[in-house]
Parts: C-alpha cells; sequence; structure tokens
C-alpha cells in the first residue's frame, strides 16, 4: 500500500511538475477592463464594429499602496485608465484587435458597463449580445447603457469626476438609483420572455451642468455624465428614448423601483410639494373580455411624506394632504400616460403588458401573441394611481409663513 | 465477499444523495426548463414519484436478500446465466457513469477556470483521487460523504439565502399552463438523475443492518427531492426564461449572486463543492465497478483491481465523447432512456418477479 | 462505519510484527539483550560470601567512578545464631535457597518474640553452609556492602535512613525473616520502599535506576532500598501549553513525579499504572496509564503489545516510543497525542484513553487520538461552554485560515480574479505593479521565510529571540515590500497565517498544517481552485482513512455521529456531556448523571 501511495504521488507529481501552468496569469499580465464600448464602426463596412475598451492602469491608482512610500510603483503623472479601440467584423474580432494594442492580457471579468453607441443601438444589437453572456468571463450582471446622442467611444473618454475610471463613475451612478439600472441579464430576460421589450439605461453628457473641479489653484469645467433617460428597443433595434420624467412612471410601472420623489404643482395655490414615497407598488391589471384584451389596468400605489412644501398650506390638517395627494397622483399618473404613449408610438411594450396577459392568461395569450404589436398600439391604458402622504415632514404649516396671518387668511 | 468493511443505514444516504445530486444539479434546471420552462418544479415532482416507487421496491426486494446485491438477487430469482448477463450490463453502465461525470468535471473546469490547462491533467488528478478512494473503500467513501452531505445542504440553502435577492417570483406564473406532454418529456430527465438510486441494490450487502433500509430510502428521496425543486426554483427565480439557454444554468445563477460588493461570484465555491459531490459519486462508481468484475470472476479480493479499472476508466473517459455537445445529446436524448429500463424498469421487474415466486411458494 | 456503537474495533496490526526478523539481525538482537552485565561464573546470582561479591560488583562497575562501595559491620550479637531446624516442607526450592534453613513464614500479627515465630531471639536463619564448609561463626561483626551510584540518590537519606541504624542503632533482633536481606528490610532500615532480589542483574539495575543495595554477608539475597533523590526541575508550568485558567503544574523528567501528578488527580485504585521496562541498553522505565472499566480493553491490548513489542537498545522520550506504535508513519498527522500537563493526561484517561509516560520526560504520549482533540485545549473545558464554544471556533476558523489562506490567496490573484472585488483588486495590483516574483513564489517565499524565523525563534535563547522577531518584522516586512520585491498583500497573508497556525492548541497538529500548506500552495499555483479542490480532497480522504488503535481519526465527523458533535463543534456544557467518547469501553459510557442542567428553584 505504501509502496503504491507514493508512486501514485510520484505520477501526480511528475504530472503537476512537467506539465506546468497555464491557467496563471498573474495581475501585473493583467489589463482590467473597467468598461467597454461599442460603435458601428466608422467609415467601414456596414457590418463591422468598434470596440472601446476601456482599461484600468493600476500604478496610475494612488493608495495601493504599489511601491510603497518609495517605491517604484505609483507614477505622479500617470492616468487612472486608458482607453483604445478596435474595429472588427463582431466583438471578439474586434476586442482580438484591441489585444494587439496592449501588452496585457484584456480581462473583461471585472467589467461592469457596456456602453452601445446610438447609431449602433439603432442598428440593432442582436450580434452583440450573445458574446457578451456566452463567454464565461463575463458577468451577466454588467449594466448595459446607451450613449444618448454621442458614440461609446466619446463617453468612455471623458474625465470622469469623482470617481478614478469613468466606468466605476458610470457604475456608481447607475447603482445610486435615480436612473434605469437594466444589467445584462435583465436584459436578456426581457428579450426571451413572452410580451415584453427591452429597455436600457441611457447616458449622455450633461451640457452645460456648470461643474466644476478644481485642481489646486485652477478649476476647469467638466462634461459629467447624465444618466436620466430610458432607450426602448423594439427586436434589438433602439426605437427611442423617454425623458426623465417618463422614466420614472416607467420605473414605477415596471416595479424596479422602492422609494422616490415626487414634485406636484398644486396651481391652485401658487406652489408646488415634493412628497418622498418610501413604498411603492404596481399592479397591472388585463381586463379581458370575451377572450379579447379590452383594456390594461395600471394601479399604482405609493406611501411617504411630504419633505417640500412651498405653498401656503397647512398640512396638519386631513383635506390639505388631500390636496397634495391628488396633486401627487396627478403628476405620476401624467407621467405614465405620456410614457405609454411614447412607448405606443415607438411600438415597444416596454411595461410588459403582454407579458402580463401572459402570465394571467396563458391561453388568451397563445391565441393573440402574434398580433399584439397592433393591439398593444391600440390598447386602451387606465392609469390609477393613490398616493398617501402619511406624515407631513418635519413640520405641519410652511416654517417661514408667520402663523397667524395665514390661519386666517382662507 | 462482502470484506470487513461494514457501513450504516444513515451512511447509505450520505452515499446516496451526493450521488445524485452532485450531476443533477448542473443538468437537471437546464434541460427540464428546455421543456417546461416555469412548470420545471412539477415535472421534477413527476419523476420524484415515479422513483419513489421504483427506489422503494428495490429497497424491498434487498430487504428481503440480505447479503446479495441486486445482481445476485436476479441470479437468485432467474437464473445464472441472467445473472452474468446483468453484471456486465451493469458494468458498462458503471463505467459510463464514471466517464460521464468525469468528463463533465473536465468540461466544466476547462470552461469556467482552467481554459489554457490540459484537461487531462484535470481527469488524470480527478481520477486518480477516485482510484484512491476507491482502493480505501466504501466505508471510507461514506465517511468522507458524511460530512459532505450537510456541508452541500447548508450551502444550498446559504445559496438560496444569497439568491434570494436576485428572486422574480413572477417569473413561475404562469404556472400550470405547460401541457401534459412536455410535462412528461420534462420529467425523464430528472428521472434519469434521480433514478441513480438503484445503486442502492448494490450497497445493502454492505449494511451493517437492513432493517433501516426502507426509512432510510425515503428519507434519501425527501433530500433528493428538497433539494431538486429547491435548485430548480433557485435557478428559475433568477435566470427566468433563460435557464434553458445556459449551459449550466445553476452555475450561472450563483454567479450573479452579488451582496454589497463584497460577496461576489462565490462560484470557485459552488465549484469545490460541486467537485467533491462528484468526486464522491465517481468514487463510488469506481468502488461498484471494481467489486462488480470481482464478483463477475469470483476473485478474492477487488484491490489489485482498482489500478488497472482506473487506467481504464482514464482512457474510456478520454475516449467515450468527442466533444461536450455529443455528450449533451448523449446525456439528453440516450441516458434517460437506458437508465429508466436499467434503473427502474429492471429492478422493477425483479421487485414483480420476486413477488409472484413469493406468492407462489406461500 | 460510524454508527454510535458501531465503531469496529479492529486495531491494524502493526507492519512489523508479523514478520520475523532475517536470523543474522535476530541473533544480533538476542545479543543485545542479554548482554552479559554478570559474569557467568556467577550465574547471576548473589553470592553469600561478601569479599567475593565485593569483588564481581567491582569487575562489573569498573570504570564507573560514580559506583560507590561502602562497607559497614554490623553487631554481632543481635544476630545470635540460630537453632539449626528441619527446614519446613512448605517452602519451596524457589524461594529459599536449600542452603539456608529457614523458618516458617511469620504468620501476620505475630510480632517479636512470639513463642510461635521462634525458641531463640536470634535471628532465624543460619548462614549457608554452600559449600559444605561450617558455618562461620555468626557472633563476629557481619559485614553488609552498600552499593549506589553516586548523585542518583539522597546522600542524607542514606546516612540518616541506612548507615546510621545500621552503625549506631541496636538493631531489633530479626524475627520471622528468612534471610539476613529479609532481615535488614524488616528490621533494620527504615526506609519506605524497599524490597529483596535475589539476582545480581536486577539488583544492579536498581543500582543504576538510583536505588542503594544492601548486600549482606552471608546472604544470596540483596536489600534494595529506595532512596532516590537526583536533582530534578521542580514542578512549572509547562511552556507549551499554557493556561489563563487551570492548574499550573507540568509533568517533569521524573516519572514518578509524574505518575504522582496523575494520582493525586485520580484517586482510585482502577487507575493503573502498568510498568514495563524497555531499552537494552537504556532500561527505561515506561508506565502505560489507564483506568480499569473505562479504557476499552481492545485497545489497551494494542497498546500493552505495540509497546512491549519495541526493541531498541534505548528510549529517551517519548517520540522514540510514539514513531514505533504509531498507525501511519507517513502521515503529517500524529495519532498520538503529546501532552506535558498532568490534567490533559488525567481528562483524557477518564474518557477512556491510555496514556504512556516515560522516564526522562515530561511529554505524555496519549492514545487514541483524534484529530479533533488537536484543536482543543484543555481550558476548553475550564471555561464557560459558550465562550469556550465561540473560542473553538475562532480556532477552527483560523485552522483553515492557517491551511489555506496563501493558497487561497493565490489561486485568487493569479487565476480567479473574477473572485475578488474590484476595487481591492485594483489595489492589489497596483501593490503587485512591481514586484518581480510570481504569486505563487512570493508566497513560497514568505512562507519560507516565515518558517525559518519561527524555528530560528525556537532554538535561541529568549534574549536572542526577541532580536530575531526584531529582525524579522523589520527586513521581512518593511523592508522587503519596500523593495518592491514582495507585495503588501502577501506579507499580510502571510502574517495573518502565521498567526492563525499558532491559534492551534496542539504542536503537533499545528505543524501538520503548517506541513500540509506547502503542497496546498503548490496545487493553487498550478491548477488554481481546482488545485486546492483536489488537494481539500485529498486531505480528507486521508483523515477520513486514518485510525488511532482502531479509532477512525476524524470521529466523530467522517463516521458521523451527531450526538458527539456536542463536544468538537460546540464544547456542552458539562451537564449535556454525559456520555464518554467512542474511546471508552461499550459498557461504561456514562459519565455523569443525565439531567443534572441548573435550573432555578421555582
Amino acid at each position: 500500500m505504501k509502496r503504491r501511495l507514493i508512486t501514485l504521488m510520484t505520477i501526480l507529481n511528475v504530472c503537476i511538475l512537467t506539465t506546468g501552468c497555464w491557467d496563471r496569469v498573474e495581475l501585473k499580465d493583467l489589463a482590467l477592463v473597467m468598461a467597454t464600448g461599442i460603435d458601428s464602426a466608422q467609415g467601414g463596412s456596414e457590418k463591422s464594429i468598434r470596440v472601446t475598451a476601456e482599461v484600468a492602469n493600476p500604478g496610475g491608482i494612488a493608495g495601493g499602496g504599489g511601491g510603497g512610500q518609495g517605491g517604484a510603483g505609483g507614477g505622479g503623472g500617470q492616468r487612472a485608465f486608458v482607453t483604445a479601440s478596435g474595429q472588427g467584423i463582431n466583438i471578439k474580432d474586434a476586442e482580438q484587435k484591441l489585444q494587439e494594442q496592449f501588452s496585457r492580457r484584456l480581462y473583461t471579468a471585472h467589467r461592469r458597463v457596456v456602453v452601445i453607441g446610438e447609431d449602433a443601438a439603432r442598428r440593432g444589437i442582436r450580434e452583440m449580445l450573445d458574446q457578451l453572456g456566452r463567454d464565461p468571463l463575463n458577468r451577466l450582471q454588467v449594466y448595459i447603457l446607451i450613449a444618448k446622442g454621442s458614440t461609446a467611444h466619446e463617453i468612455l473618454q471623458t474625465q470622469s469626476t469623482l470617481e478614478r475610471i469613468p466606468g466605476q463613475e458610470l457604475r456608481k451612478l447607475i447603482e445610486q438609483g435615480t436612473g434605469v439600472k437594466i444589467t445584462m441579464l435583465d436584459f436578456l430576460i426581457t428579450a426571451v420572455d413572452e410580451g415584453i421589450d427591452p429597455i436600457a439605461g441611457a447616458v449622455e453628457l450633461a451640457q452645460g451642468s456648470g461643474m466644476t473641479q478644481s485642481t489646486g489653484e485652477k478649476s476647469e469645467a467638466r462634461q459629467p455624465f447624465l444618466l436620466s433617460s430610458t432607450a426602448m428597443f423594439k427586436d434589438f433595434k433602439l426605437q427611442g428614448y423617454l425623458n426623465d420624467e417618463e422614466t420614472r412612471g416607467l420605473l414605477w410601472v415596471r416595479g424596479e423601483t422602492e422609494t422616490g420623489y415626487i414634485t406636484a404643482p398644486l396651481p391652485k395655490q401658487q406652489g408646488n410639494v415634493s412628497v418622498f414615497l418610501s413604498r411603492m407598488s404596481a399592479r397591472l391589471h388585463p381586463v379581458i373580455q370575451r377572450g379579447r384584451v379590452v383594456r390594461m389596468d395600471v394601479n399604482l400605489e405609493g406611501e411617504g411624506e411630504v419633505v417640500e412644501n412651498d405653498t401656503s398650506l397647512n398640512l396638519g390638517t386631513q383635506e390639505n394632504i388631500e390636496l397634495v395627494n391628488r396633486a401627487c397622483s396627478e403628476q405620476v399618473r401624467d407621467y405614465v400616460q405620456r410614457a405609454v404613449d411614447k412607448a405606443k408610438e415607438n411600438d415597444c411594450d416596454i411595461f410588459g403588458f403582454g407579458r402580463e396577459v401572459y402570465r394571467t392568461n396563458p391561453r388568451v395569450w397563445m391565441r393573440i401573441r402574434g398580433q399584439w404589436d397592433d393591439l398593444f398600439k391600440t390598447l386602451p391604458v387606465q392609469v390609477n394611481v393613490s398616493i398617501h402622504a402619511l406624515r407631513p415632514g418635519g413640520a405641519t404649516e410652511p416654517l417661514h409663513l408667520k402663523e397667524t396671518v395665514e390661519r386666517e387668511a382662507p | 465477499m462482502p470484506e470487513n468493511e461494514k457501513i450504516d443505514a444513515n451512511q447509505l444516504m450520505f452515499l446516496l444523495v451526493p450521488t445524485v445530486i452532485s450531476t443533477a444539479i448542473l443538468i437537471v434546471p437546464n434541460v427540464v426548463a428546455m421543456y417546461t420552462r416555469q412548470d420545471g418544479w412539477i415535472s421534477i415532482i413527476a419523476a420524484w414519484f415515479l422513483v419513489l416507487a421504483s427506489t422503494l421496491s428495490i429497497a424491498a426486494v434487498c430487504s428481503h436478500y440480505p447479503g446479495s446485491t441486486l445482481i445476485q438477487i436476479t441470479g437468485n430469482l432467474i437464473g445464472k446465466w441472467f445473472e452474468k448477463t446483468m453484471c456486465i450490463l451493469y458494468i458498462y453502465f458503471f463505467v459510463l457513469y464514471i466517464t460521464v461525470p468525469t468528463n463533465e468535471i473536465v468540461d466544466f473546469t476547462a470552461l469556467y477556470a482552467l481554459a489554457r490547462t490540459p484537461p487531462t491533467i484535470t481527469m488524470v488528478l480527478f481520477l486518480t483521487l477516485t482510484g484512491l478512494a476507491a482502493w480505501a473503500g466504501v466505508e471510507v467513501i461514506a465517511r468522507a460523504a458524511g460530512f459532505m452531505l450537510p456541508m452541500a445542504q447548508i450551502f444550498v440553502v446559504i445559496a438560496t439565502v444569497l439568491l434570494m435577492r436576485d428572486f422574480h417570483f413572477d417569473l413561475l406564473k404562469p404556472a400550470l399552463s405547460t401541457p401534459a406532454p412536455e410535462l412528461l418529456r420534462g420529467s425523464l430527465i430528472p428521472m434519469a438523475w434521480l433514478s441513480e438510486t438503484f445503486i442502492l441494490g448494490f450497497l445493502t450487502p454492505w449494511l451493517r443492518e437492513l432493517k433501516p433500509v426502507v426509512r432510510i430510502t425515503w428519507w434519501t428521496m425527501a433530500m433528493l427531492g428538497s433539494t431538486m425543486v429547491l435548485v430548480f426554483l433557485d435557478t428559475f427565480l433568477v435566470l427566468g426564461p433563460l435557464t434553458g439557454h445556459v449551459t449550466y444554468s445553476f452555475y450561472t445563477a450563483i454567479r450573479q449572486v452579488s451582496i454589497a460588493n463584497f460577496i461576489e461570484r462565490i462560484d470557485p465555491v459552488v465549484v469545490s463543492v460541486w467537485v467533491y459531490g462528484v468526486f464522491i459519486k465517481v468514487s463510488l462508481f469506481l468502488w461498484l465497478l471494481c467489486t462488480a468484475v470481482q464478483r463477475l470472476f469470483a476473485l478474492a479480493n477487488y484491490r489489485p483491481l482498482v489500478l488497472p479499472t482506473t487506467l481504464f476508466c482514464m482512457v474510456a473517459t478520454m475516449w467515450t465523447f468527442r466533444d461536450a455537445a455529443s455528450m449533451d445529446q448523449f446525456l439528453t436524448y440516450t441516458i434517460p432512456m437506458s437508465s429508466i429500463l436499467f434503473q427502474m424498469l429492471l429492478p422493477f421487474m425483479i421487485y414483480i418477479v420476486h413477488l409472484y415466486k413469493r406468492s407462489r411458494r406461500q | 462505519m460510524g454508527g454510535p456503537e458501531n465503531v469496529v474495533r479492529k486495531p491494524k496490526p502493526l507492519k512489523g510484527e508479523a514478520k520475523k526478523l532475517p536470523p543474522p539481525l535476530q541473533d544480533r538482537l538476542t545479543i543485545l539483550e542479554s548482554q552479559p552485565i554478570v559474569s557467568p561464573a556467577n550465574q547471576d546470582k548473589i553470592d553469600p560470601d561478601i569479599d567475593r561479591m565485593e569483588q564481581t560488583l567491582k569487575q562489573i562497575f569498573q570504570n564507573c567512578s560514580d559506583v560507590v562501595f561502602r562497607r559497614v559491620s554490623i553487631e554481632g550479637e543481635v544476630m545470635g545464631t540460630p537453632p539449626v531446624r528441619e527446614s519446613s516442607d512448605a517452602l519451596s526450592a524457589k524461594d529459599v535457597l536449600e542452603s539456608i534453613p529457614a523458618s516458617a513464614p511469620v504468620p501476620a500479627g505475630t510480632g517479636f518474640g512470639t513463642p510461635a515465630a521462634t525458641d531463640s531471639d536470634g535471628p532465624p536463619w543460619v548462614t549457608p553452609p554452600e559449600d559444605g564448609r561450617p558455618a562461620p561463626d555468626t557472633r563476629r561483626p557481619r559485614d553488609v556492602l552498600i552499593v549506589y551510584v553516586d548523585g542518583l540518590l539522597d546522600f542524607r537519606h542514606l546516612d540518616d535512613m541506612v548507615l546510621k541504624p545500621l552503625l549506631f542503632d541496636r538493631p531489633h533482633p530479626g524475627d520471622g525473616a528468612t534471610n539476613p536481606a529479609e532481615w535488614l528490610q524488616l528490621h533494620a532500615v527504615p526506609v519506605g520502599e524497599t524490597r529483596v532480589v535475589d539476582t545480581l542483574s536486577r539488583a544492579i539495575q536498581s543500582i543504576l535506576a538510583g536505588e542503594a543495595g544492601l548486600f549482606v554477608e552471608g546472604s544470596d539475597r540483596a536489600l534494595i532500598a529506595s532512596i532516590r533523590g537526583w536533582e530534578k526541575r521542580s514542578i512549572q508550568e509547562p511552556n507549551t501549553e499554557q493556561v489563563i485558567r487551570g492548574p499550573r503544574e507540568g509533568f517533569v523528567e521524573t516519572l514518578r513525579v509524574n505518575t504522582s501528578l496523575v494520582r493525586r488527580k485520580i484517586r482510585t485504585p482502577k487507575l493503573k499504572v502498568e510498568a514495563l521496562n524497555l531499552g537494552t541498553l537504556t532500561n527505561t522505565d515506561v508506565v502505560i496509564l489507564y483506568i480499569d472499566g473505562v479504557v476499552d480493553n481492545q485497545v489497551l491490548e494494542e497498546v500493552r503489545q505495540r509497546v512491549r513489542d519495541i526493541q531498541i537498545d534505548g528510549i529517551l522520550e517519548t517520540g522514540y516510543i510514539e514513531e514505533f506504535i504509531e498507525d501511519c508513519w507517513w502521515s503529517p498527522f500524529p495519532t498520538l497525542m503529546d501532552t506535558e500537563r498532568p490534567d490533559v493526561v488525567a481528562a483524557q484517561l477518564l474518557e477512556g484513553r491510555v496514556a504512556i509516560l516515560v522516564d526522562g520526560t515530561p511529554y505524555a504520549l496519549v492514545a487514541p487520538m483524534t484529530f479533533w482533540m488537536g484543536l482543543q485545549a484543555n481550558e476548553d473545558y475550564y471555561a464557560r461552554s459558550m465562550i469556550a464554544t465561540a473560542i473553538r471556533w475562532l480556532r477552527l476558523c483560523f485552522g483553515f485560515i492557517a491551511l489555506f489562506l496563501p493558497s487561497f490567496y493565490v489561486a485568487l490573484v493569479s487565476f480567479q480574479q473574477e473572485m475578488v472585488p474590484t476595487t481591492f483588486l485594483l489595489n492589489v495590483a497596483a501593490s503587485q505593479e512591481a514586484t518581480p516574483f510570481p504569486a505563487v513564489v512570493e508566497a513560497f517565499l514568505m512562507e519560507f521565510m516565515f518558517e525559518t524565523l519561527r524555528e530560528a525563534g525556537v532554538r535561541l535563547p529568549k534574549a536572542v529571540g526577541s532580536a530575531i522577531s526584531i529582525v524579522g518584522a523589520l527586513v521581512i516586512g518593511q523592508a522587503a515590500v519596500q523593495a518592491g520585491i514582495v507585495s503588501a498583500p502577501m506579507v499580510i497573508v502571510v502574517a495573518t497565517t502565521g498567526i492563525a497556525s499558532f491559534t492551534i492548541p496542539r504542536f503537533s497538529i499545528g505543524i501538520a498544517i503548517r506541513l500540509l500548506r506547502f503542497p496546498l500552495l503548490f496545487l493553487a499555483g498550478t491548477l488554481g481552485f481546482f488545485g486546492i479542490t483536489v488537494g481539500l480532497i485529498a486531505i480528507l480522504i486521508h483523515l477520513s482513512m486514518l485510525r488511532s488503535f482502531g479509532v477512525p481519526y476524524f470521529e466523530p465527523l467522517a463516521p458521523l455521529n451527531g450526538w458527539h458533535l456536542r463536544d468538537v463543534l460546540i464544547r456542552a456544557p458539562r451537564w449535556a456531556l454525559w456520555k464518554r467518547p467512542q474511546t471508552a469501553t461499550d459498557r461504561n459510557r456514562k459519565r455523569l448523571k443525565p439531567g443534572q442542567k441548573p435550573s432555578p428553584p421555582n
């Protein structure tokens, strides 16, 4: 037994020793891709793709403690990231071209953001999705963004403001929660699922936002990323955008936001109120009569507290709160209605109305799924919103107004 | 024939559960979802009931013939020639059950971890380890399985908890909308994997006492069924309709875990647990193979057979499947039929014969 | 394997004992064993002629400058000529040589002057007229030869208790003794532990063990008086197993002190102390301790057998014995536990284990050992259960860390980089940017350096040891990082691993884990996580295969046994640990009355 074991061990060791280590790759031989941009190639043939990789440069990231105090690591002038582009007939091909420019192996496992240029998105992204999902290194949790009105290349080359690397900044911008947060996985699921069309976040460069960043004495103007709108897809082609208000409506209906702010004007009181919603719920209810979908009811409910009130209303009374509720509900209904209209206009069932029909009445759906596109365009949608401001916030009456005067006024 | 080795009833369960689960966990959610999408859990439960019946019948037969395996029981019931034929058939089957999981290990590691390492290395390493375990005997395998099982079960639960954030319960709607034929087709694959519990009939001679076999069968089946359903739900609630598109869907689902940007990509842990499970499975089958060969040629000891058998299995593993696609086809289309025949129908037939003989005797 | 009552107790026979040695070797061993310390002419008998005896002894102890011969004379009158009597037929020839006309053994209770015993007041023997010579005049002073090894006995004791009575006191007339040596034992030497031996070799052995040998003229027996008293270390707290709460005594190098330390804790005649003598040259005293009725007899028999079968010239430490009787010599894991603490030995004895103590070393061996015993400190049982449980888990975690952290780190940074959180990875990448080596090599280097430092620190005197640690910390910790040879995270990893490995209470298990780290590191460096998994499986299989004296090594986890996990994964309160572990005999497994959970009175 001993002898056999020793023999086995020897064989094992020889096996390992003689063959070396193939998959070992040191960190210093990896180029960590933080974000990838995909554009349609300029000037090239119809099919070709231009891939931009944004690679982190560890040497440029200070605070990593690279060479310690006096070490050879962190050079002062180095940028924290490097971008480069390559063209090819598909993504891998273009990445191959990119690799030719890098001394280190491109490593996409830490990529969190894929930005797709508007032009490329309009032409269709069907061919791109597969590579992003198939390669086991790639995360399905990568966020998909559409470069609204520009190319991905342009976005990725922009100097980030708070984070060191634009890719990181984009990711944190998405995760911060106001905008659309769509990962590759979500995108693929909605693409595969019945009766729903995928959406993606749309990023643009904020024009004239007035953001400045001071480096030493001088301060320079910066163009931050702006993530407010939503890109709608149909058959993997970009159809159009929703603006930020419509996006809010859309996200609520899709149940993707848990908290949010609603600001609504109160025309009679010559002012506005803002409500923070700490609970938001959405329920779709297809109304089916005689095997036909006659109407889609969208029921939205929200609860929260008032955070701003520049009218002169005293929010300590129930009627006034009711006023606020009604105004906010009206506002939300408006958002949703506008989003629905735009979706219909672009022929994208981004709300998943069809999916809701499938989930509740699979038989009906199986019959109508072929004509859903037409049905959706003419489908009446009824939006019911009820918002309850449960608490008036930290004050009942507006803080700045004189008490007595205002109380007698109405 | 059974040497001094003895396992007890709990250890039987510890052996059976990882044997079934370790390979099923990778393939079942994917294939089931291909046919039945959100109703996959119904398929699994349907398969579970059928397998329960067949396993219970095996347990019933075996507890009537202490000290003999399923093959020997057939010899007693039907005839010596039949026993030899069965023995050869099952030997073929065992070889298959060694090569297929080993291939899975190799493919899987090549896909997700060691893309550039020659697959032969992983295969040889893995089979060497299993050979060692098979040499050590069923007792040691059972002991090694004993602390693996709770670990794996706890792990599935932890995975569920971690994935909870990504669950979309709406994905299970519309429930019960899949037509029955599709459901049945979907249940073939889970049935094929679940019915690997038939090795129960080969392990009973090593049991210290036969009485609790039926009880343990129930426990085993309960654990298997719940784990399978849980795994399927874990996968489907995360990946939804994508489940059927992904090669190793449970694994892909696990990869989505991301909590506070810190607990993320826990998949190598999954792979470790899974490799351990497959290791238990393959070493058990290797041991079964060696003992079956030993019995076929009426040898005194199986240990001298381990080394040649392991080497043979290494060759067989390299030879059986040309690529992952052919294995996939084999797993999806061939295995279900043959395994239902060998793992469910044949034992069931033996049970019937056994009942018939017994009624005649009375 | 593994129901609670079902552990197969069939200890594997040792490989060597079945085999017969080749004849030449066997012969040589036999020669070694019966080395002629006694001249064949005397046939290992004690010569009644004191002059010849002295001659023989001096010949035997030739060139042994530390052996002292002291001759004294005793006044003759107390040993008046006894009447020659018929030798009683009750006595066998073996007991009393034919030349000694012995009286019947003194019945119990009969004292001096009882008429039944003798009819004279002289000692009841007659000097042996061995060669037919007439009996020498018993009235003349009789010579007593005292032989001892200088330094091994307490000379003040010798003076007071042996010489003084012989020289000054008027010895009691012998009564009931059949031999001058026995007479000395009964009446003349006021020493607690005495015995009479009748062979020369045994007398010599005792003398070498530090006892005084008294040869009396005219007697073919010698009296051995145990007045050992050599310089010995006082009982201190052992350095290797220190506690915050618990007894602070440790074994010393003297076997008797050690057995007394155990005996003081377990005061029952069931505590058996079986003596053995091992080593053909060292003649080392070895004792096997166990509690009768608690110990599993099969295990005990196996231990006895294995210890008895040892044939060696010398035993200097328990390690000598351990290597002969362990189950698996090529395993990094010890299958016998060593400890310096009597309380640990006592606790293990109470759990049905067997302890082996050897003269000349403070380390005791405990068998059978399980893996978990290596992860448990005695203090676990003195602290309160919740605290002990928490500490056990801490230890378990750090055991894992000690085994896996470097390989895990290597697998992470050079194989599965996707697992590392992005920001952390960027930091690591930044720190590795300037280092020249791959992560594996770096890890190997640092681990190697760490082990070197540790080893250097162990051997050096304490004052220098601290210098070593300063040099180590400065040179290896800081300078290596500053010079860009090693990355800072690696230093953290290695340091954590090092500290973690010291949390394991038993050094022998800790060192095994430290050793296994290197192959694992190698596997991680070649195959990443798959390699680690393979290594882990190999270790687990090995642990499942190991047995210590028939008891599965990984018990109660590997043959899973739910009940006994309460003393492994947790440390249940004392009142809940009412069963002895599987090492105890099946019949006597209950150690306390169940249901003693404390509760406030209502």
